[in-house]
């Protein structure tokens, strides 16, 4: 698929909520506020029997209830395959609906790729013997879930009533893992978040990348290592996949998202690097220009300042000269 | 952005932010002289909160001139007055992190004479960053306590000194965690003589991270000289490195 097949699934779906809102609101203004939120699903087809649902190349909002990252799913024999979750239980509850309604069999497993709520969170809605997750994952789920669950309910509001901290009773380790006719390589790497779980499906050639990967949006770097970034990258433009289907973004073969992603961390690190140089502050190095390659990037700008904000004062800490007392 | 000194509203006596404190704010720590809305103070702020503990904050009051002292004020904070900058030998600018207890103006005050000049925005966040613990426990670096890291750059109209000091800002506002914070910071010259003076509040973010801009000076050195409010006093000296001619060409490498 080229971006056109991301774009008119997010606009449809935005104006869908646009207009349910609109409506309930000029019905029952005082209401509209409480009025439950219904995820618009819009499955593309990636391949046979399979499919992703695009998220929104924007922020989390409390108008688009924290869909923005995608979710893919598979048909298998022993029933259907969930590549994350989305945001919430209610987007959870709306998945195991759609997957049932594409494939005719109930969930049989859901992998999470990372720990970020825009990807983890639904999986409250599934039974944890059917969750999949790194150990790493798992670990970081008991130890931060409920700070991320909180933070998701403040910006995303409503959206989150009935999401609890999903616990995954089943350890993705590295290597293989046969459901039905598939055949899905695990992959434990790590950059973007401090475990990156991706999955390539063999039988398909689809290549999961998780958070790793985007396309024409911008990368988020929260809890990144740039380095070990680099080093998945490389390690999945080797695996020889067909289409990729990155963590945001549009499903492409080839490996633009890849190259793309890399281009990213290196500008931003570059752009990061000279305003330290420079002797700039947080604010200062975010006004510093973009290359003009990053227009066609979603949130270029928003993105570029909220890695300055996790990035700079980390070097301000390494690099700035210890004076002797 | 710098705005002109002749553009016609640039300058009004009415709250831009209309905020309902800051009458009893004004009154609080502008010492009954008058206060002028101007946008020649600006507030730099990050286009979204993502840190409630750490907002990083920039004021440039350069477009006044010299200023007698510089403020700046969150209204909705628990401790408002966040700093206080008395550049005697310094440009009226500051880069500063800060603790935010929930979405507030951010404001700066510069006074020139016996007139304030404020500017700000709003700044939105969803709360929580005085009163509650924050998400992933901190830790202090004890044993480094009181470390200065510093790097100064010289300038065409002066010296640029960035420092990071390792300390914790304890407002004494969360349980069993008493006061503890940095109070002063001064800058002298290598002759001892004050170049910018800063005093430090409650809101201030752990591991005070300050960008100053100090007036010209021939002196080779800066001395850095920190106080805490268990009444420790931290020196450190800084050297200042010779004008070169490449400090700030900024050019570097495009990724296509």
């Amino acid at each position: 698929m080229r971006a056109a097949d991301l774009l008119p699934a997010g606009a449809t779906r935005r104006r869908c909520l646009a207009l349910g809102l609109g409506a309930a609101a000029a019905i029952l203004p005082a209401a509209s506020r409480a009025a439950p939120r219904r995820y618009a699903l819009e499955p593309v087809p990636v391949a046979e029997g399979a499919w992703t649902i695009y998220g929104a190349a924007e922020p989390i909002t409390a108008q688009n209830g924290g869909a923005i990252a995608n979710v893919s799913i598979l048909d298998t024999r022993e029933g259907a395959v969930l590549i994350d979750a989305g945001p919430s239980h209610r987007y959870g509850e709306a998945l195991e609906a759609l997957a049932r309604s594409l494939t005719g069999k109930p969930v049989a497993h859901v992998f999470l790729t990372h720990l970020h709520a825009d990807h983890s969170l639904g999986a409250s809605a599934f039974a944890p013997e059917t969750v999949w997750a790194g150990a790493g994952l798992r670990s970081d789920l008991k130890r931060f879930g409920n700070d991320l669950a909180s933070g998701m309910y403040r910006v995303a509001g409503d959206w989150m009533r009935g999401t609890g901290v999903p616990a995954p009773a089943r350890e993705a380790r590295e290597g293989v893992e046969e459901v039905g006719e598939r055949r899905f390589r695990l992959l434990r790497l790590a950059g973007h978040t401090a475990e990156d779980l991706c999955l390539f499906e063999e039988r398909s050639g689809l290549l999961f990348a998780g958070d790793l990967v985007f396309l024409d949006r911008a990368p988020t770097t929260p809890d990144a290592d740039l380095p070990r970034w680099r080093a998945a990258l490389d390690t999945l433009a080797g695996i020889g996949h067909g289409r990729l289907v990155p963590g945001h973004g549009p499903t492409e073969a080839g490996r633009r998202g890849i190259d793309q992603t890399l281009a990213w961390l290196d500008m931003i690190d570059g752009r990061i690097a000279s305003g330290f140089e420079q002797g700039l502050d947080v604010t200062e190095t975010m006004a510093l220009p973009l290359p003009g390659w990053t227009e066609g990037v979603a949130v270029a700008r928003y993105e570029y300042a909220r890695s300055v904000m996790h990035l700079l004062p980390r070097i301000e800490g390494e690099r700035l000269p210890l004076l002797d007392a | 952005m710098p705005a002109s000194p002749l553009a016609p509203n640039a300058s009004t006596i009415r709250d831009p932010l209309d905020s309902p404190l800051w009458p009893s704010l004004a009154e609080r720590h502008l010492g009954g002289r008058p206060a002028l809305f101007d946008d020649r103070v600006a507030v730099m702020l990050p286009p979204v909160t993502e840190d409630q503990t750490q907002v990083p904050v920039t004021v440039d009051a350069r477009p006044l001139g010299a200023v007698d002292e510089l403020l700046v004020i969150a209204d909705l904070n628990p401790f408002p007055l966040t700093l206080r900058l008395r550049p005697g030998a310094a440009q009226p600018f500051v880069g500063l992190r800060m603790k935010i207890e929930q979405g507030t103006p951010i404001r700066a005050a510069a006074r020139c004479g016996d007139l304030w000049h404020v500017g700000g925005r709003y700044l939105d966040a969803a709360g929580g960053g005085c009163s509650v613990p924050p998400v992933i426990e901190k830790t202090v670096d004890w044993k480094n306590l009181g470390a200065l890291r510093a790097r100064a750059w010289r300038e065409e109209e002066g010296v640029r000194l960035r420092l990071r000091m390792t300390h914790p800002l304890d407002n004494g506002m969360i349980a069993n965690v008493p006061l503890f914070i940095v109070e002063t910071l001064r800058v002298s010259d290598a002759s001892g003589r004050l170049l910018a003076e800063v005093s430090l509040s409650e809101a201030v973010a752990d591991n005070p991270t300050l960008t100053l801009i100090l007036d010209r000076t021939g002196s080779d050195a800066l001395i850095l000289a920190a106080r805490n409010s268990a009444g420790s006093d931290f020196r450190a000296r800084l050297p200042i490195p010779a004008p070169g001619p490449a400090a700030r060409a900024g050019s570097q490498p495009e990724s296509p």
